[in-house]
């Protein structure tokens, strides 16, 4: 890796942080720079995610980490650096993930049916589609049983609880059988009750080999739950195991001059 | 009672008014439902008014107003497409400028040129009556075109108005898709012209959508009951305006304003629908 003044020149020659050469990471981003306006969202990213991982991706509030997935995503241009989905630039590995919104980002107003919402699953850019129904309701049905939502199909996504949406986005995304799992905020709006269901049904998708990131703000009790944490403030302040990642430098670099109320509600140590 | 039903079709101009109405009954709700969701009222409004001088550029060289409409409809939606993909200022403002200054034109145009073969009140609130064969052909064909496109993209347009970020990381042009729903909009906006006039066009694309949705749960289920009120709107509207001898556009515009109110009703008193989005 050449160092080019502020930022790094890289491509696909560069060596993972992971596992160095011979990377079969599911996503790997190397010196990742994002820039809005003239000034840097991300700064130099990089980290690595291997197949069939659950990550937590954690930071504050405009941390970048929604910015991060879109990168990922390819539906935002870095300007410097380097990203690669399953070994290829995000824009060529579309189909290999699947988005699941933050809340604000969906239009309610669709009076959908959890049925409806997971059969855009199976929407392509192929109009055609649209008329093949054949095999369709069975794909559905064994997505929507998958994440136990099959006795709710007929029900209206926007009347359902935070917990029930997020399970009927995850069916979507099985629908879309993509490997790659991208949640944004997936814990918002929902009781603690309903987010450990969540992560122990993501966890089962993992153990199938889906990769999946979440991004959130606060992980709660939930932070033993995953492999590993991705910690991001513009850029990654630390990426390990939940209870090695955390160390009061990193927290410091994330929140500020306020961890100590993250630290203990992160460790299974929450506050009352 | 058949005698009522038959008699003002023994007229050829109210038949092709009849045809023309039915048309624009079937598409108004469905473009609506999606406008009404999105949020797109002004803009169905000001793509109306921007039309103008198409309308009067046709009309001076001697052609059907469609001939000038259409083209006009085309490029104000991809402009407008535009100031939505550039969001260097509100879509909003840009919307509303670039509306004015369209309808303004074609007013001054209108008024520099002089004895035209239609007046600026056809124009301004429709002259279904005047509709010739040319019209209705055209009006017929137009239609088509947009209902083949919705129904073959019916799913996308769902999907990237429901989960714009989300339908993109699947693969959909959300971009091609959108400019394609303006297209649509304007098309059925210059074939509603006709029926209603430019003012009061949001009110057939938008009324009946906005009605159903209030007592229909679900999406399309809504969009089937809007072509229905959108239907009943336009042909009981043509009939009332022969019988009581009135102007057929804001006829048309009132029944909808009135099957709105009773869904209104229905919706306070009798429904479980949650809707207060749409009020």
């Amino acid at each position: 890796m050449k160092n080019q003044g502020k930022f790094f020149k890289v491509d696909i020659e560069d060596p993972c942080v992971r596992c160095g050469f011979n990377c079969t990471c599911a996503i790997r981003a190397v010196g990742a720079c994002v820039e809005f306006n003239g000034s840097l969202v991300l700064d130099d990213v990089t980290f690595s995610v291997g197949k069939g991982v659950l990550s937590a991706l954690v930071g504050p509030n405009a941390g970048g980490k929604s910015t991060l997935f879109n990168a990922i995503a390819g539906i935002q241009d870095i300007v410097h650096g380097s990203i690669f989905v399953n070994g290829l630039p995000p824009k060529d590995s579309k189909g290999s993930i699947s988005y699941i919104p933050q809340r604000e980002n969906v239009n309610w107003r669709f009076s959908l049916t959890a049925l409806e919402v997971v059969d855009l699953g199976l929407v392509k850019n192929n109009s055609l589609l649209a008329f093949s129904r054949k095999g369709s309701l069975e794909k559905v049905r064994s997505a929507l049983e998958r994440v136990d939502m099959w006795n709710y199909k007929d029900q209206l996504i926007s009347q359902m609880s935070g917990g029930q949406r997020q399970r009927v986005f995850i069916a979507r995304a099985l629908c879309q059988e993509a490997n790659i799992l991208l949640l944004d905020e997936a814990f918002s709006g929902v009781d603690v009750a309903s987010q450990f269901g969540l992560i122990d049904m993501l966890r089962e998708l993992k153990e199938q080999g889906k990769t999946i990131i979440i991004a959130t703000h606060d992980l709660n009790t939930l932070a033993d739950r995953f492999d590993e944490v991705i910690c991001l403030n513009r850029h990654v302040c630390a990426q390990g195991s939940p209870d090695t990642a955390f160390t009061p430098e990193v927290l410091e670099e994330l929140y500020g001059s306020h961890p100590g109320m993250f630290l203990s509600h992160s460790l299974g140590h929450h506050h009352d | 009672m058949i005698n009522i039903v038959l008699e003002p079709f023994q007229y050829d101009f109210m038949l092709r008014a009849l045809f023309v109405s039915s048309m624009v009954g079937i598409i108004c709700p469905i473009l609506g439902a999606y406008v009404v969701i999105r949020g797109m009222g002004f803009m169905g409004d000001a793509m109306a008014h921007a039309v103008m001088p198409g309308i009067v550029i046709a009309l001076i060289l001697g052609l059907s107003p469609f001939l000038g409409s259409v083209p006009m409809a085309i490029v104000v939606a991809v402009s407008v497409g535009y100031l939505i993909h550039k969001k260097d200022v509100s879509v909003d403002t840009a919307v509303g400028v670039m509306f004015a200054g369209l309808f303004s034109l074609g007013l001054v145009l209108m008024s520099l040129v002089g004895g035209l073969a239609i007046s600026i009140e056809d124009i301004l609130l429709g002259q279904i009556l005047g509709v010739s064969r040319v019209d209705m052909l055209i009006s017929f064909i137009l239609t088509v075109l947009v209902l083949v496109a919705l129904v073959t993209f019916h799913k996308q347009l769902i999907f990237s108005g429901f989960d714009p970020v989300g339908s993109v990381v699947a693969g959909l042009n959300a971009g091609a898709l959108n400019y394609m729903f303006l297209i649509l909009l304007g098309i059925s906006i210059v074939v509603t012209l006709h029926v209603v006039g430019v003012v009061l066009v949001v009110g057939l694309l938008i009324t009946p959508a906005a009605a159903s949705q209030m007592v229909m749960r679900r999406f399309t289920r809504a969009m089937l009951l809007g072509i229905v009120f959108g239907l009943f709107s336009t042909v009981v509207g043509l009939y009332l305006s022969y019988y009581f001898d009135l102007p057929s556009g804001p006829v048309m515009t009132l029944i909808s304003f009135a099957i709105f109110l009773c869904c209104a009703v229905y919706e306070k008193f009798f429904s479980q629908t949650q809707t207060s989005h749409l009020m």
